[in-house]
């Protein structure tokens, strides 16, 4: 995977790379996945995953870091990721970015299914990487958003652990609306 | 092979694997991951993970979720030292089941604001000081100042 891979509308990727040379050097970082997967990717890229932020700024970043936790396929979705969200656009600012950026996430996500999501979250939180780990975590939580229980055990294949007493208290608890 | 259709061919394996064999990725293995999910839920759904599991049960429990439930459409953000004084009342949860709850099971439309943070805070004092001096005079009364919540109201 090179840096040479531009998105489909050529000027707002021109303007973020121009940011990125402004206020980063031109320096690449190698990455290998557990699996033995190589990703080349630019510092500035880099530079979102605060783990490896921070050994570049302790000068400990060697030309190649191994990411021993993470498999080359997430791996690779994480990079991409992280390369569209380089540089962040101002809601306030710039709404249309914002908005474009909005969709580009959705579509992301649409084709993963729950367990790629869950891996993809691990290795964020790994990485330390705020961004993805936010957006991942709030598409599973919308997906369980208004399920009951029940669904929720299903989609996760969670056993229901509780005695009938148990689970007959923990509903009355949190029983969201009173019947008078 | 494009990437949906991987998903798609995944998606179908898995549920023949779930037949015969426990999958892959148990969330409850990974405590971290669900504590971040947790934490964006909304108030009915978090109420109805908490009846998944015991461990998920646990998690809800953790009050700094609520605290952030709490807060969530707030702007600008309280003070944190505002946090060790709901919790010398007795938490963010019991903070949103006593005041937060009932309003919003009844308004669920209702934008949660400052005005109405700051109106659910003063009712959980109100409680607070009701157990502690009301329920030390008369026994194990309970507080009534806020059973008005629990009361079915012709709200429009």
């Amino acid at each position: 995977m090179s840096s040479s891979k531009k998105s489909s509308d050529g000027k707002s990727s021109e303007i973020e790379e121009a940011v990125a040379s402004l206020t980063m050097p031109f320096n690449k970082i190698l990455l290998t996945s557990s699996d033995g997967e190589s990703f080349e990717i630019d510092e500035a890229v880099a530079r979102k995953f605060q783990i490896i932020a921070h050994m570049i700024e302790d000068d400990c970043a060697g030309k190649a870091i191994p990411i021993d936790n993470v498999t080359g396929d997430i791996l690779s979705k994480i990079i991409e990721y992280a390369k569209k969200h380089v540089v962040e656009p101002d809601e306030d600012e710039d709404e249309e970015a914002k908005k474009k950026l909005d969709s580009w996430d959705a579509k992301f996500v649409e084709k993963l299914d729950l367990e790629t999501i869950f891996k993809i979250i691990l290795a964020a939180n790994y990485l330390n990487f705020e961004g993805l780990l936010g957006f991942a975590s709030q598409t599973v939580a919308d997906y369980i958003k208004d399920k009951t229980p029940e669904e929720v055990r299903e989609i996760f294949n969670i056993e229901n652990d509780f005695t009938p007493e148990e689970e007959e208290a923990i509903r009355k608890e949190n029983a969201w609306t009173f019947n008078g | 092979m494009s990437g949906k259709r991987i998903s798609m061919v995944e998606k179908s394996n898995n549920k023949r694997q779930r037949v015969n064999q426990v999958p892959k990725f148990s969330i409850n293995d990974h405590h971290d991951v669900l504590v971040e999910i947790l934490r964006r839920l909304d108030g009915p759904s978090l109420c109805s993970a908490a009846c998944v599991c015991r461990l998920w049960s646990a998690v809800a429990r953790n009050d700094s979720i609520w605290e952030e439930l709490c807060f969530r459409q707030v702007s600008p953000r309280p003070s944190l030292s505002l946090r060790s004084v709901v919790s010398a009342l007795g938490g963010y949860r019991c903070l949103y089941f006593l005041c937060i709850r009932p309003v919003l099971a009844r308004l669920p439309k209702l934008r949660w604001t400052r005005d109405q943070l700051q109106l659910s805070l003063s009712l959980y004092c109100v409680h607070y000081y009701e157990r502690l001096y009301v329920g030390a005079w008369l026994g194990d009364a309970p507080p009534s100042s806020l059973m008005f919540l629990r009361k079915p109201v012709n709200v429009v």
